[in-house]
């Protein structure tokens, strides 16, 4: 083999390399991006999954269910009554007066904690107007 | 109230009558179509009540509801139904109502209840604009009659 043609050989490997380099680049790159996503969606799963310490809480009514998409992940000594008002407000609930508190049809008292309330784990609070009066 | 109008409230109102809102509370809905809200109560250990409500004029005119059977039988007056005994909240009402000769709701918020002899000085005026008082509030406070005093 010439010199020359040696000479054109090896240029034509170190493109090959380069080449070969920027390709690997591209997948480490993506790679790092979905090893960001990922940790990134334990992250989001985590901060609303409960434990002994805190509950992931749903409030459903029939103007919808606050937060939307994903329960909130509230202490268990907080009052019920503050997810509700969070609720109210979120969903624009301009009197709930009388409203009545239930999870799993259990009628629960909003002014006490969950805890207090024997709440824990996933929980969803109904809450809605009373049956109010009957008769004839 | 224009039918448009009267369909816009409606489904605006119905919307979030989801199936998740459904799954949570024993609900099963039959159809959600205006005029009508078909949709059973249900809860382990009851009879499931039905309930199909006319919308039609919704919200100048509150809603007629049907009490059904879960296979959308009208309830009879006599024996008492299961699906309303032993009816601790009076909310529904056994006696042959004057209008259709069937059990109806007694409660505000119900056609039969303001156009009931007893209640007709009740005006659903006095209420349609009140929180908890639309199609959903309506459900609600039905549902949790149905919860309280029945089973």
């Amino acid at each position: 083999m010439e010199p020359n043609d040696e000479l054109q050989q090896a240029e034509a490997h170190l493109k090959q390399a380069e080449a070969d380099l920027e390709a690997g680049r591209t997948l480490e790159r993506a790679a790092d991006r979905e090893v960001e996503e990922a940790l990134h969606e334990i992250r989001d799963v985590e901060s609303h999954h409960p434990d002994s310490n805190h509950l992931a809480v749903e409030v459903a009514t029939t103007s919808g269910f606050y937060p939307e998409g994903h329960p909130a992940r509230v202490p268990i000594n907080q009052p019920v009554a503050d997810e509700l008002a969070r609720a109210a407000k979120a969903l624009e609930l301009t009197d709930t007066t009388g409203w009545v508190v239930t999870v799993n049809k259990r009628i629960i008292e909003p002014g006490l904690s969950y805890e207090a309330n024997g709440l824990m784990g996933c929980v969803v609070i109904d809450w809605g107007p009373a049956e109010g009066g009957g008769g004839v | 109230m224009h039918t448009l109008a009267s369909q816009a409230l409606f489904q605006t109102q119905v919307e979030h009558i989801s199936a998740k809102l459904a799954s949570s509370r024993g609900w099963l809905v039959h159809k959600l179509e205006y005029p009508y809200v078909d949709l059973s109560f249900t809860a382990d250990g009851r009879t499931p009540l039905r309930l199909c409500a006319d919308c039609s004029e919704w919200n100048s005119e509150p809603p007629s509801f049907r009490l059904l059977s879960a296979a959308g039988v009208p309830l009879p007056s006599n024996p008492p139904p299961a699906e309303i005994s032993p009816n601790r909240t009076g909310v529904f009402n056994v006696s042959q109502h004057p209008t259709t000769g069937l059990p109806f709701i007694c409660s505000p918020g119900s056609r039969e209840y303001h156009t009931h002899s007893s209640h007709i000085n009740d005006h659903w005026d006095a209420y349609r604009r009140q929180t908890g008082y639309d199609l959903g509030g309506l459900l609600t406070r039905y549902w949790h009659a149905w919860l309280k005093g029945t089973g």
